[in-house]
């Protein structure tokens, strides 16, 4: 199975988190409220996408490129 | 009564410091924690001598992977630390309060007696959120507060709080010995911040614990939540804000803002910083002329005088400066704009080396490289911290100014112009900021070599939502922030004027002579006179005779001193310094065992370049020294930065002649 990471998504489609690819890198984001079974959405995207930020909880979160690439996600409706 | 110590934990981003400020007014003193630079704020409530407030550094949970948090975890594990509390209370905010319901589950877990206080809950309401605080009070075993530090709404329930010792002990899950122990084990195989190597522990996976952990917890205070917190479906402060946020980190209006917000501030840093300046050179010059009228003229009255007064206004004339500069970065960060100048330049600098949170420093760098330096602690990564310090006095600071001016004035006549508007000079004058940009960016490259990566990695952080700043903060941040300077930096840039009157005031002649005879003949018959005639072999490749080579070594303590001890070597009096005499006399000057022109084309250019490589201001060696704990980088700064300077004169002296 495919898995789809956060720069699947459109602007404005909601995501889940699933997990991370690499657990051993996934204490911050996980601190900074990135859990499995969270939702989130794109709030911003840079030229690059690299920085993005991702609002979650209320709470708009910058990941670099390599740290969103880390998430596996859900896409939602 | 008995004393007790209350620390403030919490999350970054949640009011802490604003509830600190309001809780403790101006009682408060600031210091290190022992061992690392990581800001203390202690102080006293109100004007309650007993109860002794800590602030602890933000942190997301009591695993430490920065400077800042390994001290908070230190001092709540810790019952030998001398800041060890005898009671938490742990800030959060409504809004996402499930994450950081996190720490306060861990304190709990330590077996601390705690108090929980939810912050910002004026904005929690508009935003639709309605908090059960009894309910989630008996479900945490804790007291619940609901605050507004900024309003004082709550806050005299709080205080109430405290002076009844109103804190539990509870538990939330697992029991305390035991949690202790595994935050022990897992501070010890993780920290990679006391020069402790990875501990392989082969019965014990640190992170694996700190996943399920941080899971447990989590799962735990989504229950809890659930029953105490209700939000109503309303468009929240943070979807308001971003056709705001979509303006400011975009790629080309982004920096338009960015721009536009930095050619603001360091108009108003020249502008307004230059009269209290002014005002304190004259009052420093006043003072001394008082000293010599009023005291009998003497070696000790010229060195209080010339040595120690001259070296104290040499400190405070920094002073509106580094005021104003953290003024206003003090502003930026309250409104959260700096969050989003990270976000934008971050891609860019990350090339260099360096990270999105370099960029305010580097800028900074343009008015004073000791503030600048200071707000490097903003940035987690000790990496990119050491890097963004070891090239920021590459910056042209405002203390190169007078230097651009004389010789951009030499090369230059001030009616050149471009397309009949712009100023020839103007043009030069920002080509040399220009290449001083430039030389940090490479320089960051050269450095990284150097500097190795200890501490996390992740960029990952929270972009705040803005806020209208809360001005007694920025104040009392820019307060102990100048006093900080004075009294750390302060000390040494006194003791090396010092050294340097010493330097220029003795000298292998008859020491009764010196008082009588010129100043021009004192200067050329001093210690520091020999050593400008010692250092000619070095400096004549650049095109430097030895007189300048006195006026590099003086300057040393500033760069500023440079066009002073120029004035004075050349003879222009006190009263007469004007740059239009000493410009004169330095056209027709020669050198001693010739009659070729010391200030030639080539020769004024070869100085121009190295001025801006150069590491010439002890202040800012102090101030590396005190952020970096570290004799090596100090000195390698030193090194590297000498050698460009000394490497791209010579290039410069030998293209142009």
């Amino acid at each position: 199975m495919d898995n789809f990471t956060i720069n699947s998504l459109k602007s404005n489609q909601k995501g889940e988190i699933e997990g991370f690819k690499d657990i051993s890198e996934a204490i911050h984001l996980m601190e900074l409220g990135c859990l499995p079974g969270e939702e989130f959405m794109i709030s911003l995207r840079s030229s690059t996408s690299d920085p993005l930020c991702i609002l979650i909880n209320g709470k708009n979160i910058c990941l670099r490129k390599t740290e969103a690439e880390n998430i596996i996600i859900k896409p939602l409706s | 009564m008995e004393s007790f110590k209350i620390a403030l934990a919490g999350n970054p981003n949640t009011g802490k410091s604003t509830l600190f400020n309001i809780l403790t007014g101006l009682h408060q003193k600031t210091g290190n924690f022992t061992g690392v630079t990581v800001e203390k704020a202690i102080g006293k409530l109100q004007k309650n001598t007993r109860i002794e407030i800590i602030d602890l550094p933000g942190t997301y949970t009591l695993f430490p992977k920065s400077l800042d948090e390994d001290v908070a975890y230190n001092v709540l594990s810790n019952p030998n630390d001398e800041n060890f509390p005898d009671y938490v209370l742990v800030v959060t905010e409504a809004i996402n309060l499930k994450r950081n319901l996190l720490l306060c589950s861990q304190i709990i877990d330590l077996g601390l007696p705690c108090a929980l206080a939810i912050n910002y809950i004026d904005e929690s309401k508009k935003n639709g959120i309605t908090i059960d605080s009894q309910l989630l009070s008996k479900e945490l075993g804790i007291p619940v507060y609901l605050i507004s530090a900024r309003t004082k709404e709550g806050i005299s329930e709080l205080i109430e709080g405290f002076l009844t010792k109103n804190f539990k002990v509870s538990s939330f899950i697992g029991d305390k010995a035991n949690y202790l122990e595994d935050l022990k084990k897992v501070y010890d195989t993780q920290s990679e911040l006391k020069e402790i190597k990875y501990k392989k522990n082969k019965e014990f996976d640190a992170g694996e614990y700190q996943r399920k952990d941080i899971v447990k917890r989590s799962s735990k205070i989504k229950d809890i939540t659930k029953h105490c917190i209700t939000y109503e479906e309303r468009v929240q402060l943070v979807n308001k804000q971003r056709k705001l946020d979509y303006i400011t980190t975009h790629p080309i209006w982004g920096y338009a803002v960015f721009f536009f917000i930095l050619f603001i501030i360091f108009q108003a840093i020249f502008n307004l910083a230059s009269y209290p300046q002014e005002a304190i050179e004259v009052l420093f010059s006043k003072i001394n002329a008082q000293l010599e009228m009023l005291l009998p003229a003497g070696v000790f009255v010229d060195l209080l005088t010339n040595g120690i007064i001259n070296g104290i206004g040499g400190v405070m004339v920094f002073v509106p400066q580094i005021a104003l500069l953290f003024f206003f970065i003090g502003l930026l960060e309250e409104t959260g704009y700096l969050a989003r100048v990270t976000f934008l330049t971050d891609k860019i600098m990350r090339n260099f080396g360096l990270s999105g949170k370099s960029i305010i420093p580097l800028l900074g760098g343009t008015a004073c490289a000791v503030p600048a330096i200071l707000a490097t602690r903003n940035i987690e990564n000790r990496k990119t911290r050491l890097i963004t310090i070891l090239v920021t006095p590459l910056m042209s600071c405002s203390a190169r100014l007078p230097i651009y001016i004389l010789f951009i004035g030499f090369l230059i006549p001030k009616s050149d112009r471009v397309l009949g508007i712009l100023s020839k000079q103007g043009i030069a004058l920002f080509l040399l900021y220009l290449i001083g940009f430039v030389a940090a960016l490479l320089g960051a490259i050269v450095f990284s070599r150097f500097v190795k990566n200890k501490g996390r990695n992740s960029f990952a952080f929270e972009l705040p939502i803005y806020r209208t700043p809360y001005i007694p903060n920025v104040f009392n941040a820019m307060y102990f922030k100048v006093l900080d300077f004075i009294k750390g930096a302060g000390g040494i840039i006194v003791a090396i004027a010092i050294i340097l009157w010493f330097l220029a005031s003795y000298g292998n002649t008859n020491p009764n002579k010196t008082f009588s005879i010129s100043k021009t003949e004192k200067i050329e018959e001093s210690f520091a006179g020999n050593f400008g005639k010692a250092i000619e072999p070095a400096i004549l490749p650049l095109g430097y005779d030895w007189k300048i080579g006195i006026a590099i070594i003086s300057s040393f303590a500033a760069r500023e001193v440079f066009v002073g001890t120029l004035a004075t070597i050349y003879g222009v009096d006190d009263e007469e310094v004007s740059i239009a005499t000493l410009k004169e006399k330095m056209s027709k000057e020669t050198f001693s065992n010739s009659n070729k022109l010391v200030y030639t084309k080539a020769t004024v250019i070869s100085l121009l370049v190295f001025y801006i490589f150069a590491m010439m201001c002890m202040s800012t060696i102090a101030v590396v020294y005190k952020e970096t704990q570290s004799v090596f980088l100090t000195v390698a700064q030193f090194f590297v930065m000498t050698g460009f300077a000394y490497f791209f004169a010579l290039l410069a002296y030998n293209l142009f002649k």
